[in-house]
């Protein structure tokens, strides 16, 4: 983490947007900001965002050198950040900071993170990827590496919309899987059409008459038609009922074949 | 074929179904009532009867249907009990299935669950009790 001092004779807007941008990251921390100029008041920028101001409204001199410097190293402050400052910096300042002042001049805001890292290396910064080129085998390049985006300010969430009123279930949902995925209610039985025919008396008719097992079987099938038909599945209430009448036809097809196996024995008895 | 979807000569096919149909019916019950079918040779026999000697539950409904025609009731029921107990319900089936469209409700419950259930078991007891428990029934 380094600590930056801005010198500034602006400290309107754009000094609160500068801390705003360099506090938001990891690296560097704004800590005190020097102002030259009593005519914008620091209050409105620096001071609103936590950051301690030191205001030389008779400019910044070299008879406060010493002065600045105690309160420079007092604040651990490892980076001079120079900011529209008008006048210049006092030589013992920046003999002070050798390497370490940078000028903000021609510079937006959004883009002051990335030229201080471009001039401040940090050799902590970028261990990670420093790791990786040696493992790679390759030469790490600062300038290549792409600076974390700005957060920008959150904006007020909007409101949620009232969530729609909820949808008319459908008659008939196809059921995708064998177990049988929740299904929304079936419809009354007043809108639906009539159940299905079921063939109820036919399958006990071919049941007593015909062919007993596969009368039992069609009385099955009448069953499931009545349950699907209940449960509002008329899709499968009607497969059903087709299914009912192929297995009253099975049981009379097989009474009628027994009778005649039987007919001849009958006639000679 | 869905009925609301048919056409002239749809109607025409299906009316005279029910037509035939019910002649067939009216010249079956006129033969039983002129003939018994437990002395007759030419009434149909029961095929399981005669191969394993089981009767199934429908055994005797002809010589019943005969009792019925000529009003005997009690032999009616030594004949077929079960079925004795069944006509009156087969007969509201009937109605309930020629007015499935004109009275749902009806067709609903006289086609729900616990009472196909309930013939079907009926039905398969009927069987087990002819055959195994009581064997003169």
């Amino acid at each position: 983490m380094k600590n930056i001092a801005v010198f500034t004779s602006d400290g309107g807007a754009k000094g609160a947007e500068l801390v705003r941008i360099f506090n938001s990251g990891e690296r560097f921390r704004v800590v005190l900001a020097v102002s030259d100029s009593a005519y914008i008041p620091l209050a409105d920028g620096y001071a609103s965002a936590g950051v301690e101001c030191i205001v030389r409204p008779a400019g910044i001199r070299e008879e406060d050198s010493a002065e600045l410097l105690d309160i420079l190293r007092d604040r651990k402050v490892d980076i001079l950040l120079l900011d529209g400052l008008s006048g210049a910096l006092p030589e013992p300042l920046a003999a002070a900071y050798p390497d370490a002042v940078a000028s903000l001049d021609g510079c937006a805001s959004a883009e002051a993170p990335r030229m201080v890292m471009d001039r401040f290396p940090d050799d902590e910064m970028y261990a990670a990827e420093r790791r990786w080129a040696d493992t790679l085998g390759l030469k790490f390049d600062p300038s290549a590496v792409t600076p974390p985006p700005v957060p920008p300010v959150a904006p007020v969430p909007p409101v949620a919309p009232e969530p729609a009123a909820a949808p008319v279930p459908p008659v008939s949902p196809e059921p995708a899987s064998f177990r049988q995925p929740a299904r929304p209610a079936p419809a009354p039985f007043e809108t639906r059409e009539p159940m299905p025919p079921t063939y109820m008396l036919w399958a006990i008719l071919s049941t007593i008459c015909c062919c007993f097992p596969a009368g039992i079987v069609a009385l099955f099938f009448s069953m499931s038609v009545s349950s699907r038909y209940y449960a509002g599945d008329i899709e499968r209430a009607r497969r059903n009922s087709r299914m009912t009448e192929i297995w009253i036809i099975v049981s009379v097809v097989l009474g009628l074949i027994g009778g005649a196996l039987y007919f001849p024995m009958l006639l000679m008895l | 074929m869905e009925r609301d979807e048919e056409n002239g000569r749809g109607k025409t096919l299906r009316r005279l179904l029910w037509a035939g149909g019910i002649a067939v019916a009216a010249i079956i019950l006129a033969l039983y009532f002129a003939f018994d079918p437990g002395s007759e040779r030419f009434a149909p026999k029961c095929p399981l009867l005669m191969a394993t000697g089981l009767k199934c539950p429908g055994c005797g409904s002809q010589r019943m249907l005969h009792a019925l025609l000529h009003g005997d009731i009690a032999a009616a029921w030594r004949c077929n009990a079960l079925l004795f107990l069944l006509v009156p319900f087969l007969i509201a089936l009937g109605v309930a299935s020629a007015r499935r469209r004109s009275r749902p409700r009806f067709y609903r419950v006289m086609n729900s669950i616990p009472v196909i259930v309930a013939v079907t078991l009926a039905l398969i007891g009927w069987f087990v009790l002819r055959n195994f428990i009581i064997t003169d029934l």
